[in-house]
């Protein structure tokens, strides 16, 4: 195989007196991509969350390109390549578009010093509004401002301003409609034939496993299943036997 | 309206740079300034209530730049403004005063004498080392709690200068500053206190702030250092209160602990919620409005005329209808006059947040409108 990204060995996490992740395992190679599926409260989210660092590891091990970052600080974690796009998009509403990308070039200045990274940052939202003319029309007007499908597209932008090697997304299609969900996803598959390797959170949605390599199937904490994604999508039974998916939601 | 002059919310002023940040605010302190000084040369009996007030705006302004950057809500500010002016007065004190009213000052404080604008910057120093210190516990807290805990500094900081007698003269009132503060340094102090927050707001720093106060996980997870994003406003908050404070001492040469209490952070708060808590502009004319206010309800109480007109109020009126000003505020316009408008150059060019809604999420094709399913 290719070269080792990310390696998550027996996690265990949760908050206060609740665990929620009981010993994850998950690996990716560099350029691949990954499904986590799961129904509500399997600990998806907070796999993601832990692997990107904002919820701290109680046991276990997270390496990242060969080397253990269990221990590193979030904001260290993306001046690293590894890139969170929130559950529920989590833009920031009082700040312009423009200055809601430059946040997430906030590591750059670090990583490469500040005149290569205001170039960068310039390039970065150069290819922003590119890849979506309609956030660069008004660069100015207020996060808040934007639709639900804007802010995804906005808060995929503002992750990819960092140049992440891993891109995490979190449930990208939550409180979307069915139409503006594709359009997610037709992004997505973008980035997958530009190379990106990404997590991708779902809950049930097949649409992932169109184009991802593997996946793998979390509850209540635990990995139950991980597949080839080729596999799963097959076999149809084999995914509704571990979190019941309604096919009728699923022919959307 | 077709002027290229405007209010906007947080967001890159108009101009390039940093000239355009700062215009829009100099503006208003320079009108606010203006009120003051006209007021100051008209009415003798004004002079020191025109001076209290160009110390408020500085207050005002030193507390806006941390409340309106990070969205905690701080009771605690008041501290800086007593250890800038215990440190800012008594740095400015003639060492001859010293032996007489505060023998028992260490070797280094006792022969320091400074001339006002070192003695500002000094005290605005010392408050700025305390708030460093207090700040990395104190920071890592968010929302209500943070608010708490800043009002236990307050306490704390009352308490350690009611004890420390040898440096604060406490539980008596210190004497023997000189009255140093003159309307000049007073509008340079407002003015240098204007320049420092508009630089500090519109800079990466200050964005990451904000980014900070709008949502803590997706700025972590945008690479942000949490604790640093909110450190730094503090610092520098504390910095202003206390050069305020130190102007405040050189202005009333004796004081006590008890005058740096709950009753001056309210006045504070008043002036930065009434203007708009996010702005500069706005915490400068909510500080001119409160004094305002103030000094006409205090005139009713003392029993005054006014247009023929004989008023007469019992004592405690003026905090009576601050309270009432507050809470009309809050009920209807919460966000204050401006909200988180700046006064900026440049014409509103911003989109009605309506017209964005059912445009695809690319471009939308030419001819009839996306439909959006939302």
């Amino acid at each position: 195989m290719t070269e080792e990204l990310l390696n998550v060995e027996a996690i265990e996490a949760g908050y206060g007196d609740t665990r929620v992740l009981h010993g994850v395992d998950l690996h990716l190679s560099e350029g691949e991509a990954i499904a986590v599926l799961g129904a509500n409260g399997a600990g998806k989210s907070t796999l993601m969350m832990t692997i990107a660092g904002i919820v701290p590891s109680r046991a276990g091990r997270v390496s990242y390109g060969g080397e253990e970052i269990t221990a590193t600080p979030a904001e260290e974690r993306v001046g690293l390549g590894i890139a969170l796009v929130p559950e529920g998009r989590q833009i920031f509403g009082s700040l312009t578009i423009e200055e809601n990308l430059k946040i997430g070039a906030a590591c750059l200045k670090h990583r490469i010093g500040a005149t290569a990274a205001r170039k960068q940052v310039d390039e970065g939202i150069e290819r922003a509004f590119t890849r979506f003319p309609v956030l660069g029309k008004r660069p100015n007007d207020s996060g808040s401002a934007l639709s639900g499908g804007q802010q995804q597209m906005l808060a995929i932008s503002r992750a990819l301003m960092s140049s992440p090697k891993l891109l995490l997304m979190d449930e990208p299609c939550m409180g979307l409609s069915p139409k503006l969900g594709n359009e997610v996803y037709d992004i997505l598959k973008a980035l997958r034939s530009e190379g990106q390797s990404m997590v991708i959170v779902e809950e049930s949605s097949r649409r992932a496993l169109d184009f991802v390599d593997r996946a793998c199937v979390l509850k209540v904490g635990r990995k139950v299943l991980e597949a080839e994604a080729a596999e799963l999508a097959d076999d149809e039974n084999l995914l509704s036997a571990y979190f019941g998916i309604d096919q009728a939601v699923e022919q959307q | 309206m077709n002027l290229p002059i405007s209010f906007q919310r947080d967001r890159v002023p108009g101009l390039r740079g940093l000239a355009g940040a700062l215009v829009g605010p100099l503006i208003v302190a320079a009108l606010v300034c203006l009120v003051a000084w006209v007021v100051y040369d008209s009415f003798p009996s004004m002079q020191i209530i025109v001076l209290l007030f160009g110390i408020n705006l500085v207050m005002v302004i030193g507390y806006q730049l941390f409340v309106g950057s990070t969205g905690i809500v701080s009771f605690g500010h008041v501290a800086f403004m007593a250890l800038g002016a215990y440190a800012g007065g008594i740095s400015a004190m003639s060492v001859t005063e010293k032996s007489i009213f505060l023998p028992e000052l260490p070797g280094f404080l006792a022969n320091l004498e400074l001339p006002i604008l070192p003695a500002m910057v000094f005290g605005g120093l010392v408050a700025a080392i305390i708030a460093l210190v207090v700040a990395v516990p104190l920071m890592r807290l968010s929302g209500a709690a943070a608010s708490i805990a800043t009002l236990g500094l307050l306490v704390i900081t009352n308490n350690v200068l009611n004890q420390a007698t040898a440096l604060t003269h406490a539980p008596q009132s210190i004497y023997g500053i000189p009255e140093v503060t003159t309307l000049t340094w007073v509008l340079v102090a407002v003015f240098a206190a204007v320049v420092i927050s508009a630089i500090y707001k519109w800079s990466p720093a200050g964005l990451r702030s904000r980014a900070v106060r709008d949502d803590e996980m997706a700025a972590e997870a945008s690479g942000i250092h949490m604790l640093s994003a909110r450190v730094w406003p503090f610092v520098l908050s504390a910095f202003l209160t206390g050069a305020g404070g130190a102007l405040y001492a050189m202005l009333l040469t004796a004081f006590s602990p008890q005058s740096f209490y709950v009753p001056q952070i309210v006045v504070i708060l008043a002036m930065a919620i009434i203007g708009g808590i996010n702005s500069i502009s706005g915490g400068l004319v909510g500080a001119l409005l409160i004094t305002a206010l103030n000094e006409v309800m205090r005139r009713i109480e003392g029993g005054s005329s006014l247009f023929g007109l004989h008023l007469s109020a019992p004592t405690g009126i003026s905090a009576a209808v601050l309270g009432v000003a507050l809470i009309l505020m809050l009920r209807w316009r919460p966000e204050g006059l401006f909200g988180s408008a700046e006064l900026q150059l440049g014409r509103d060019d911003r989109r009605k947040p309506e017209s964005w809604k059912g445009q695809g999420l690319v471009e939308a094709p030419p001819g009839p409108a996306v439909k959006s399913n939302k």
